[in-house]
């Protein structure tokens, strides 16, 4: 969750104080903070970088909109994390998984875990782990899937995630627990219609 | 009976991939796992599953035109005339009815008579973003709106914008009655990071109808310090809440460069990037760094005795005889009153072009800067903008001097020498460390803090020199550029945006054919 800029708690209170009084170098300041995560935390959601960038967009305006509204302990990077999930939750539902777009391979050649270029076949194999993986991120339940980025990539702790989702912490050990069996079951399935 | 217990260790499974289970919890799950292989597969299998979701590869950057996106909607629209909406809701769809009929005569009354009445309103500034005094993001363009429809090509040529060698870098368009600077249609322009900029609307911009604005518009405001995904500063309350009314008053005509926001060490809430001393404060008007104090204001040269006609004083060879000694270096605070005349001085020196507007339309200058000493003169010169402020050498004295955005400036030696001659090079986009004398000089007396960097590569050759003309308490000069700045011996400058026609080198002057030389500094 650590974005490009490193802001300290007191400098990111400092700025939502002066945000909310209409300073717009104030919203630059926590829009620069976070541009980079929510985007990356988007892209991950939503599989594409058009979706990303139009999400993104879309969750800035909201806080914009709502930054009056918030209160003074305000904690910004679950907040927009958690206006991020729902705008990108709210797509998902609009489009109910008839129309996935496809994952970009972005970056994938720069995966090389060991530093060194890795022989083809090894490198076949990781592509083509790495889009099973893709592939049945895209097709799980979208809050499951959420609740696995939040975990598993963003690295958030059960009750940052239950801020995040609006649930308990014990909700999310339940959803945590039925997301990792919805891709365990997934994966398998997949795994073994692929080709050979 | 083991697949329940399994069935219930599931849970506890993911939950231990969290991080989540109490001793106990943990303690029960250690004991099963100890002796059931199907859940000792399942655990690896989620964290194989863990493995191969942080494996995949990473996100990209978010893509450069993202942020100016978020601004258009947010922040721009906020400040967007809703001029565009009013209109609009205006129309009514054809009917044929009656009262639809009388809805539209009123529509067709109150649209004749807001056209008349926005024909007749006198053109003022409405609005701008950024107001005075506000520290700006350099991705949002500067906005200034009007209250009705502006003759643009008047506005345009009424525009003044210092850092001057900003003027032409940035793109200038309209939006309806609002005046864009640093977008228009094909591209967006970002600012220069961490600059004080001061754009003026002069008086004579006229609205569509023809009436001018009738003073001076003036906004002066600083930017962010971001650079190329760098922090952004913190504003220091006094910075960032000032709310000055945008249109401006006859007093704020001026330009004060003491008014921009002078970043100060700030405080607690942000002290990793606020504490920069980019700005020194000079304890006293002529810094320790000064090789020189404030230079005399008289010319080099000593002026003739003989009175000049008044039809072209510049050219005549006899300036006034200067009836005050060659003032002191040292300040003088209080200069004596200019309603006086001239004792020894038959007649009155005249102030006229660009400096009569400057003299003449504000009693603060002229009692600042005191009574004329000598007709206006032309003198070879150069220029420099820098982040925060600028130089100008004048080469008949192979002099620099350094005018700092805080309001001060100082006299320094050009200390040119052919192996010392530096070269600029860019350090970020669009800012430079300078080359040259002013270069020499910027390393020499190590003005980086104080300065910034050069906001272009090389000096401004004003090709038809600087205008100067001196005053008891310091002199007034006028650059190509488009500004009148006034240095006082004590230390302090102001900037004033100069009207007309800027490329007529007779500004300053008083004949307006009279045409100047190249030095033509008055000749015994």
């Amino acid at each position: 969750m650590d974005g490009s800029a490193a802001l300290s708690a007191a400098e990111e209170l400092w700025w939502v104080t002066r945000a909310k009084e209409g300073d717009q170098a104030a919203f630059e300041a926590i829009f620069q903070r976070y541009e980079r995560p929510i985007y990356q935390f988007i892209y991950r959601m939503m599989g594409n970088a058009e979706d990303a960038s139009d999400l993104t967009q879309e969750c800035f305006i909201r806080a914009y909109r709502a930054l009056p509204q918030t209160s003074d302990d305000l904690n910004v990077s679950a907040w927009l994390h958690r206006i991020a999930a729902n705008a990108c939750l709210d797509v998902l539902r609009r489009r109910k998984r008839i129309r996935w777009l496809p994952w970009e391979g972005h970056g994938q050649s720069e995966l090389h875990l060991n530093g060194h270029l890795e022989d083809p076949e090894r490198e076949a194999i990781r592509n083509e782990t790495q889009a099973l993986v893709q592939s049945v991120l895209s097709q799980m339940n979208p809050r499951h899937r959420l609740a696995l980025i939040l975990r598993e990539y963003e690295g958030l702790s059960c009750e940052e995630i239950g801020e995040i989702m609006g649930l308990s912490r014990s909700a999310v050990k339940s959803v945590l627990f039925r997301a990792r069996e919805e891709f365990r079951r997934m994966y398998r399935m997949m795994e073994e219609t692929a080709p050979p | 009976m083991k697949s329940r217990e399994c069935e219930s260790m599931r849970l506890l499974i993911s939950a231990y991939m969290d991080g989540e289970l109490s001793p106990q919890e943990e303690e029960q799950l250690h004991k099963h796992l100890a002796q059931c292989a199907q859940c000792r597969n399942l655990l690896s299998e989620y964290q194989r599953l863990r493995d191969q979701l942080r494996y995949l590869p990473s996100s990209p950057e978010p893509p450069p035109q993202l942020r100016q996106h978020v601004w258009r909607r947010t922040v721009q629209r906020e400040l967007a005339p809703r001029a565009k909406r009013g209109p609009r809701g205006l129309f009514l769809r054809p009917s044929f009815s009656t009262a639809a009929f009388s809805v539209a005569v009123l529509v067709v009354l109150a649209l004749v008579l807001t056209i008349g009445y926005q024909r007749a309103l006198p053109p003022a500034v409405a609005g701008s973003s950024p107001q005075n005094g506000q520290v700006w993001p350099i991705y949002q363009p500067i906005e200034i709106t009007f209250n009705k429809p502006m003759d643009h090509r008047s506005v345009i040529a009424h525009l003044r914008i210092a850092p001057a060698a900003e003027r032409e870098r940035l793109p200038v368009s309209w939006r309806g009655t609002t005046l864009v600077i640093g977008a228009d249609q094909e591209q967006q322009v970002s600012l220069l990071p961490d600059t004080v900029y001061t754009v003026a609307v002069l008086a004579g911009a006229q609205d569509q109808w023809g009436h001018p604005l009738g003073k001076d518009w003036v906004v002066t405001f600083r930017t962010t310090r971001v650079i190329a995904g760098q922090q952004t500063p913190v504003p220091t309350p006094s910075q960032a809440t000032p709310k000055l009314s945008p249109t401006a008053t006859p007093e704020r005509a001026q330009v004060e460069p003491t008014e921009p926001p002078i970043p100060t060490p700030t405080p607690s809430p942000s002290p990793t990037i606020a504490a920069e001393p980019n700005q020194p404060a000079h304890p006293s008007p002529v810094p320790a760094t000064t090789p020189r104090p404030a230079p005399t204001v008289t010319p080099s040269p000593p002026p003739a005795p003989t009175p000049t006609p008044a039809s072209t004083p510049e050219i005549a060879s006899t300036p006034e005889p200067s009836p005050t000694p060659t003032p002191a270096l040292s300040p003088s605070p209080t200069p004596e009153p200019t309603v006086s005349p001239l004792p020894t001085t038959p007649e009155p020196i005249p102030v006229t072009g660009a400096f009569a507007q400057v003299y003449w339309g504000n009693a603060t200058v002229q009692q600042k800067l005191g009574r004329p000493l000598e007709y206006a003169y032309t003198v070879s010169a150069t220029e420099m903008g820098f982040q925060r402020g600028l130089m100008i050498e004048r080469f008949d004295r192979l002099a620099i001097y350094v005018l700092v955005s805080d309001g001060t400036w100082f006299p320094i030696a050009d200390t040119w020498a052919p192996e010392t001659w530096p070269t600029a090079q860019e350090v970020e986009p669009n800012l430079w460390s300078p080359g040259g004398s002013f270069g020499a000089a910027w390393r020499e007396q190590a003005l980086q803090p104080t300065l910034g960097y050069a906001i272009e590569p090389e000096a401004y050759l004003m090709a038809q020199g600087a205008r100067i003309q001196a005053f008891e308490n310091g002199l007034l000069l006028l650059s190509e550029r488009g500004f009148v700045y006034m240095l006082l011996e004590n230390g302090t400058w102001e900037q004033f945006p100069a009207a007309g026609n800027l490329s007529n080198p007779s500004s300053g002057s008083a004949g307006a054919g009279s045409s100047l030389e190249a030095t033509p500094v008055p000749q015994p």
